[in-house]
């Protein structure tokens, strides 16, 4: 376990992106002057963390435009919103890194969420423990059949998202679960200041996940795995296994996720996981993760989850509409990849 | 007539072309040399209309000009032949050819005219034999190159740029392609290629350029010209030696032993490497050497027979259980198999050891130790003598000779007793090449056994202490450094009395280097 998740700064954990992250910092030239320097520093800031730099160019845009957008309240709002996303990213980005795809989140969280909800009659840690126990069951199956078949991770998982969403229905018959231990509902809504317990478990598991990713062997064989599936084996790596690994990752994010959720909406739909399908994928994306592996932070693709968020809050206060928003979202996505392509090119 | 006046280009913070003038003459072919970066490339792809130049000018026939991009200069008759084959592999060769602008019918495609002309085309090379109605991913590397020069030749061009034709061939499937060169400078064609083969330079071109770090060093008349100097011109400096002189003799104690060890393709083999010793698997593509190479490196299974290493018989179930046992494997293609092509020189050096059982890098907990790492690195990036010697760089950004060096730096910092190298001087320029022999013949001196498969018979009577035979998916024979000469394992790679033809010959033995490919891709 790691030793001091504190030690993980935003500022290392930038740096520890970059340099065995891959080509995301250029070399600073043997020739040039003040002059290419300073473009250089600039260019390093924006490589680093382009996400960083749209979310605080929204944020200041949504402070100006809507009164309400920095009170206390409403930045609880956007935490809330964003921690099932966040919680998902954080797993969705160990699998992309081994330019994988885990497209069976969403119903993960659906199943685990109603799953979790009819056993928590039987006492909360009940419930939690085989919620959790169902995601890292999916995530195993996910892993062993992306690792040891031939059958691409985008139909596997595919395929696993069905085979949930069908589990979630069944177990329900397709009724909603509304009865829940107060306790547990209470921790959906309650807060530490301005911070939900929601957006804390995000933000612990984001440090452990981030550090995991950044500083352990597994964290590079993740990378080395997704750059080059055949060096890594030449190398040594236990490739198979690395594999299976990161799809439990996946899927014991997309559980925790469920029962978050549970406890947010006070209520279990089987339905639920719908709307998280490919979010988790775009935070990555957006973050500026590559879709063919070997790149990419877990605080990257949190911080893309929170740009999602603050951008359908904000344009929520300015009287956008919700299908409007949606058509944004997508924008948005699609420019991103476009930006990163071009720094990309930058950089080479 | 093409050429260019006091060309320049300028790529972010490097100069690739400092004010080069050429002058390509019509109805020649048009050798530019150099090493790996010296800018041969980018002045084809300036001419060819790929690359705009910072400064200076094309010249068309005596007139300045400017192309739009390829499909421009191939509008104005300027054709380019890419070194990267931009083939579509599941389309057949007829589909290939004329793609974009096929022989329509009523605004239809009209297959009978397209095969007809593309035909044509093949026997204006004279190389009829090519079967284009395959995919062209079923066809040899060589038969693709000439797919590729049919489909530049269907846009009917007076002038045809090739950027390094025969990368990827064997010394003998080169030939061909030579011969079809030559030709169609008879025909009236004007040539330009480029090539780090010295022996083509010689054999095919007329007039020579060379350059070096942007710079032109020599131009003029190919038989104005020998090797030496050539060499001088395209390094800096009079290449002494290109392979090293050993300073130990191999010992007696036996690294590996094959007896009677067999997989598919591959008749039994028996076969010994020392410690200290470099053997040298010679043989064409499909001859079964790459197979011998990839059984003792852990990509392929032993199905009869015995696999020793040290003293004890091992199954080597993968490449990480070679790597336990003590062989380390780098593959033929660096770009697909070797390289971790947009993680840092660091991480791709440092991968195979920190991937190690109890890794001097790697904490208890499975923290990576970034100091010890780093530490590590930098002596291995000296040693290695990568350039720049940036660590932090993206190992794609590199040339090939320094990707190479890269991949072999791995095996400094997890240093194995065995290292199993399958061609690994393919592509890559003559100063590189010189450091790697250097550092094989270190290897082998500091009392590693090493093996080297390579399809060019030159390097492995340069390098090896011994080589063995294979034609055939079996060993022909096997000889100790001076027993025998550059003919006489020309002679027995090929076969006495083989077809001298190959590129209408498939490779013998079910074309083996694909299978391998497919083989182990799970």
């Amino acid at each position: 376990m790691p030793k001091t998740p504190a030690s993980a700064t935003p500022d290392e954990m930038s740096s520890a992106q970059g340099s065995p992250g891959g080509a995301t910092e250029s070399p600073v030239p043997a020739a040039g002057g003040a002059m290419s320097l300073r473009r250089n520093a600039l260019r390093r800031l924006i490589n680093s963390s382009l996400v960083a730099v749209a979310l605080i160019v929204l944020i200041v845009f949504f402070a100006i435009t809507s009164g309400p957008f920095l009170t206390s309240d409403n930045i609880q709002t956007i935490f809330d919103s964003v921690a099932v996303i966040a919680v998902l990213s954080i797993g969705q980005q160990f699998v992309i890194g081994t330019a994988g795809i885990d497209l069976s989140q969403g119903s993960v969280v659906a199943l685990t969420g109603v799953i979790g909800a009819q056993l928590m009659a039987h006492g909360i840690v009940a419930g939690i423990v085989v919620a959790v126990a169902l995601g890292l069951g999916v995530g195993l199956l996910n892993g062993l059949l992306t690792a040891f078949t031939r059958v691409p991770a985008f139909i596997v998982t595919l395929g696993t998202l069905s085979i949930c969403s069908g589990g979630a229905l069944l177990a329900t018959n397709g009724v909603g679960i509304y009865t829940l231990p107060q306790a547990f509902l209470n921790f959906g809504t309650e807060s530490a200041g301005v911070f939900p317990y929601l957006i804390i478990v995000a933000i612990v598991l984001g440090v452990l996940g981030q550090i995991l990713l950044a500083r352990t062997r597994f964290g590079r064989s993740v990378f080395a795995i997704g750059s080059n599936h055949r060096a890594a084996l030449l190398s040594g790596l236990p490739v198979r296994r690395h594999i299976v690994l990161v799809y439990v990752i996946s899927g014991f994010t997309g559980a925790v996720g469920g029962l978050l959720l549970t406890s947010y909406v006070a209520s279990a739909l089987p339905t639920a996981g719908s709307d998280y399908n490919l979010d988790s994928i775009a935070a990555v994306v957006i973050g500026g993760g590559s879709l063919f592996g070997g790149e990419g932070a877990v605080w990257t693709a949190m911080l893309g989850a929170l740009l999602m968020s603050v951008l359908s809050n904000g344009t929520e206060l300015l009287g956008v509409s919700t299908y409007a928003q949606t058509l944004i979202l997508g924008v948005v996505v699609i420019a991103a990849v476009y930006i990163d392509s071009f720094r990309k090119k930058v950089a080479m | 007539m093409i050429g260019a006046r006091d060309l320049s280009v300028r790529f972010d913070t490097v100069l690739a072309l400092d004010g080069v003038e050429i002058e390509i003459a019509p109805g020649t072919i048009h050798a530019l040399a150099g090493q790996n970066g010296s800018g041969k490339s980018t002045l084809l792809k300036v001419l060819g209309g790929v690359q705009r130049p910072t400064a200076g000018e094309v010249v068309l026939d005596g007139e300045p000009i400017s192309f739009g991009g390829p499909a421009d200069a191939a509008r104005r008759g300027v054709g380019m032949v890419f070194q990267e084959l931009s083939l579509f592999g599941h389309l057949s060769g007829y589909a290939n050819i004329f793609i974009g602008h096929e022989p329509r019918r009523f605004g239809l495609l009209n297959r009978r005219e397209l095969q007809a002309r593309s035909r044509a085309l093949l026997s204006e090379l004279g190389m009829p034999d090519i079967d284009l109605a395959r995919a062209v991913s079923e066809l040899t590397v060589a038969e693709q190159q000439v797919v590729e020069i049919v489909k530049c030749l269907s846009h009917s061009p007076r002038i045809i740029l090739f950027d390094e034709p025969t990368a990827s061939l064997t010394s003998r499937e080169a030939v061909p392609l030579l011969t079809a060169m030559r030709r169609l400078r008879d025909q009236g064609y004007t040539i330009a290629f480029v090539s780090h083969r010295l022996e083509e330079v010689f054999d095919v071109a007329d007039r020579v350029t060379v350059l070096r770090d942007g710079q032109l060093t020599w131009d003029g008349a190919t038989r104005d010209l020998d090797q030496p100097s050539l060499l001088e011109a395209m390094l800096g400096r009079p290449l002494d030696e290109l392979y090293p002189t050993r300073r130990a003799q191999p010992q007696a104690e036996v690294a590996v032993r094959l007896e009677q060890a067999r997989c598919d393709g591959l008749a039994p083999v028996d076969l010994e490497i020392r410690a200290g010793e470099i053997v040298g698997l010679a043989g064409a593509v499909g001859s079964g050497s790459s197979l011998v190479a990839e059984m003792i490196g852990g990509l392929r299974r032993v199905k009869e027979g015995r696999l020793i290493v040290g003293d004890r018989e091992r199954k080597l179930r993968n490449p990480a259980a070679a790597l336990r046992a003590g062989i380390a494997y780098m593959p033929e293609d660096r770009r697909t198999d070797g390289l971790f092509q947009q993680l840092s020189i660091a991480t791709n050096m440092s991968m195979p050891l920190m991937a190690a059982d109890h890794s001097p890098l790697v904490a208890r907990s499975g923290f990576v130790r970034r100091r010890a790492e780093r530490d590590v690195v930098l002596a291995g990036v000296q040693q290695a003598g990568v350039r720049p010697p940036d660590p932090f760089r993206a190992a794609g950004l590199l040339s090939g000779g320094n990707q190479q060096k890269v991949v072999l730096g791995r095996w400094f910092l997890r240093d194995l007793p065995c290292l199993i190298m399958n061609n690994p001087t393919v592509g890559i320029d003559v100063g590189s090449k010189a450091e790697i022999y250097r550092q094989i013949a270190e290897l082998a001196d500091s009392g590693h056994a090493v093996i080297v498969v390579s399809s060019y018979n030159d390097e492995l009577l340069g390098i090896a202490d011994r080589i063995a035979v294979f034609r055939e998916g079996a060993i022909v024979g096997s000889y100790r450094r001076g027993e025998v000469g550059e003919r006489e394992l020309a002679l027995l790679t090929l076969g006495a009395g083989d077809d001298p033809a190959p590129t209408t010959a498939r490779p013998t033995g079910g074309s083996d280097a694909q299978d391998a490919r497919i083989g182990h891709t799970g």
